[in-house]
């Protein structure tokens, strides 16, 4: 098993957020993971990436055999867990291609790997950035400054392509984009759907699964699952709303 | 009889020697007389509330020696700027060997020399801009060489002057009082690149220069001003700039640490039109102490100026940034934007931050703001979840804070430079190294 989350509870600032999640996901399957705003679906996603300030007060979660929750959040990276953010945070004088090439060499560090030289990178990069047609010269600017939405979301899924992760955490990938920006960001993720990767797609709507279509769909209201399904679950959603559910799991 | 010296006034004379032309033996006189009469600051004057002087003034520094000490060269090894440049050194305020224009369109000589050959030229401005209380007017009462660069009427300078000051303390504390006069004549341009260096672990030493900068109309002048501290050294130093018309001076100033490093920056827009740019780099550890206190004065209108410091803090290290803008009352059509940021690495590193703007005109643009912080939680997680360790992150993001006034420095040598020794001072910059 790739991914193993076992009855994980998690607090921020004393108040319970997650209650008791259990979840599952094998490598190459990709799963989504819905529920209505509010219900703990980036706080899921932060906990996987390592976020400090949130509390697990129960439950483990293993990646592969190995206890996540131990880790710090380089070495869960180094590992292969890699989380598109729902909000990508801009970080003025560090441009995007130092700071990957620095996360690009960490990563082949930590695998004993040697480090790429400057043109062996910036191959690489040219051709991850043409794979979501980001524009090249958005890699020498200072990481998501000025970017639009859209541009933010596509440098992440860039990132995503150059570092190869082994578990990928989309959250609200598709919040903010067009849609023809969604099928670009779509087309990447499809592109990157391998055997050996799995992939959690936090969607807030049904309509981001029309173009990455997910092997399961969790439903998350109020820091629990309420209900999995395969895809057909989301299109149910779509017509019956999240009410319902959060009405029928109290 | 005279007694030994005890403190640092001990050494300034009731009347000083006369000599050079009388002018400059009334104004030394008169600075002598004012200093003695108000002592040195202390912490009752508003303007030296933060500054520490006790431990300098304390120490009976004697005047330079009449020859350099040896060994001079070595410590002004330690300077940051410069790289291919051809450089005037100055050893304890005093030109070493001769202080000849190293390029054509400008001439610069040794003070002594400027009195003796280009006495009208100077007398316009030596004096004539810088205030004449506490440090520079022990400067005054004390200089006894320093430079005077002259650029004259529409001479444009391709290479930067390169001015490496070294203080050299030997066997006893030791004060250096360099006076650098620069006159910009219409149209001139020139660029200036200086440097501070002192002996680190020796004896210890003051460095206090006035440097007098005249702008005239449309005089264009860019002044990087580098002062790399030491344990043992003390800089207390005055720069006061005058620009007429047009004219547009920009001043990066970097300072890395020191027992304590005071700059006093007087900017007056005398004419309109006039725009200047006020860009600051500091860094703190141990126990450094630096301090900033600028004064714009927009005194015409239509004159524009940008101030922008940035301050990384850590150790037990203090700061102090104290920047007034006034703007005149007919001074109308004014452009004023002022910003001090810094960042806290250490919880025992202390800021004292005081923009202030002083508004009489009424239709003008003005800003001003300041920030103090820490590391930026969520900056350092997005590193950090893509593999980038903690420390190489954080030296990135501490290093990114400056990074844009850096960048801003024109002479790419001196830049790198300073990127690198301002790296070199951070923890783990060494990780960060390609960002410079
Ligand atoms: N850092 C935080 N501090 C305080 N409350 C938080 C924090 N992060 C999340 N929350 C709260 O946790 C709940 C779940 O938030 P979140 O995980 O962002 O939901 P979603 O991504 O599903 O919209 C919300 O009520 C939110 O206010
Ligand atoms: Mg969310």
């Amino acid at each position: 098993m790739l991914l193993k989350i076992e009855n994980l509870h998690v607090s921020v600032e004393g108040t319970p957020i997650l209650k008791g999640i259990d979840l599952e996901l094998e490598a190459g399957r990709v799963d989504a993971i819905m529920g209505p705003n509010g219900s703990g679906k980036s706080t899921l996603a932060h906990v996987l990436a390592g976020r400090d300030n949130y509390e697990v007060t129960e439950g483990r979660i293993l990646l592969g055999d190995e206890d996540l929750l131990a880790m710090s959040p380089e070495e869960r990276a180094q590992a292969g867990v890699f989380l598109a953010f729902q909000y990508p945070v801009e970080i003025p004088g560090v441009s995007n291609v130092y700071f990957l090439k620095a996360a690009v060499n960490a990563m082949r560090k930590a695998r004993g790997e040697e480090e790429l030289d400057a043109m062996e990178f910036m191959k690489l990069t040219r051709e991850k950035a043409k794979l979501v047609n980001l524009d090249e010269s958005l890699t020498k600017r200072a990481v998501n400054q000025g970017f639009s939405g859209g541009e933010k979301k596509r440098n992440e899924i860039f990132q995503m392509a150059v570092l190869e992760p082994k578990l990928a955490i989309l959250d609200e990938t598709d919040s903010g984009l067009d849609i023809d920006a969604m099928r670009t960001v779509s087309d990447g993720v499809n592109a990157l759907r391998s055997e050996e990767r799995g992939m959690l797609v936090i969607t807030h709507y049904q309509r981001l699964l029309r173009y990455i279509v997910p092997d399961r769909v969790h439903v998350l209201v109020d820091g629990r699952i309420v209900k999995s399904g395969d895809g057909s679950l989301a299109e149910w959603l779509e017509d019956t709303g999240y009410a319902e559910l959060g009405s029928a799991s109290v | 009889m005279t007694q030994a010296a005890q403190t640092l006034m001990d050494r300034v004379p009731e009347a000083p020697a006369p000599r050079g032309p009388g002018w400059l033996a009334d104004l030394r006189g008169r600075a002598a007389t004012a200093l003695r009469e108000t002592g040195f600051p202390h912490k009752k004057i508003e303007a030296w509330r933060f500054t520490p002087v006790d431990p300098v003034v304390r120490v009976p520094f004697a005047g330079p020696p009449a020859e350099p000490p040896a060994g001079w060269e070595a410590i002004a090894e330690g300077e940051l700027t410069g790289g291919e440049l051809p450089t005037i050194f100055l050893v304890n305020g005093r030109p070493a060997g001769q202080a000849a224009s190293p390029m054509p369109g400008v001439e610069v000589t040794s003070l002594a020399e400027a009195l003796d050959k280009d006495v009208e030229a100077l007398r316009a401005h030596l004096g004539q801009h810088a205030p004449s209380a506490y440090f520079s007017a022990l400067n005054a009462a004390l200089f006894d060489d320093g430079l005077f660069v002259r650029v004259r009427q529409g001479q444009a300078l391709e290479t930067p002057l390169h001015i490496v000051h070294v203080t050299a303390p030997g066997a006893a504390p030791v004060a250096a009082y360099p006076r650098i006069v620069v006159a910009a004549e219409p149209g001139s341009e020139l660029r200036l690149v200086e440097s501070y260096v002192g002996e680190e672990g020796g004896q210890k030493h003051l460095t206090s220069p006035v440097t007098e900068i005249g702008l005239e109309r449309g005089a264009v002048v860019d002044h990087l001003r580098v002062v790399r501290g030491a344990q043992t050294g003390y800089h207390v130093a005055n720069l006061s700039v005058s620009q007429d018309q047009s004219s547009s001076y920009s001043s990066r100033s970097v300072v890395l640490g020191g027992a304590l490093t005071r700059i006093d920056l007087d900017v007056v827009m005398k004419g309109e039109g006039a725009s200047c740019t006020l860009d600051g780099i500091y860094h703190v550890d141990g126990k450094d102490h630096v301090d900033h206190h600028t004064f714009i004065d927009h005194a015409e209108p239509r004159c524009s100026s940008q101030e922008t410091y940035r301050g990384l803090l850590s150790g037990r290290g203090h700061a102090v940034f104290d920047g007034t803008i006034a703007v005149r009352k007919h001074a109308q059509q004014s452009s004023a934007h002022q910003e001090n940021r810094n960042l806290l690495l250490s919880d025992d590193a202390t800021i004292h931050t005081k923009p202030h703007l002083q508004i009489d005109a009424d239709d003008v643009s003005c800003s001003h703001g300041a920030t103090i912080g820490s590391l930026d939680d969520s900056a350092l997680f997005y590193l950090r979840a893509r593999g980038v360790g903690r420390e190489h992150a954080e030296a990135m993001l501490t290093y990114a804070f400056v990074k844009e006034v850096v960048d801003r420095i024109p002479h790419a040598a001196s830049r790198q430079r300073i990127g690198r020794a301002l790296l070199s001072r951070l923890p783990h910059g060494e990780a960060a190294a390609e960002l410079e």
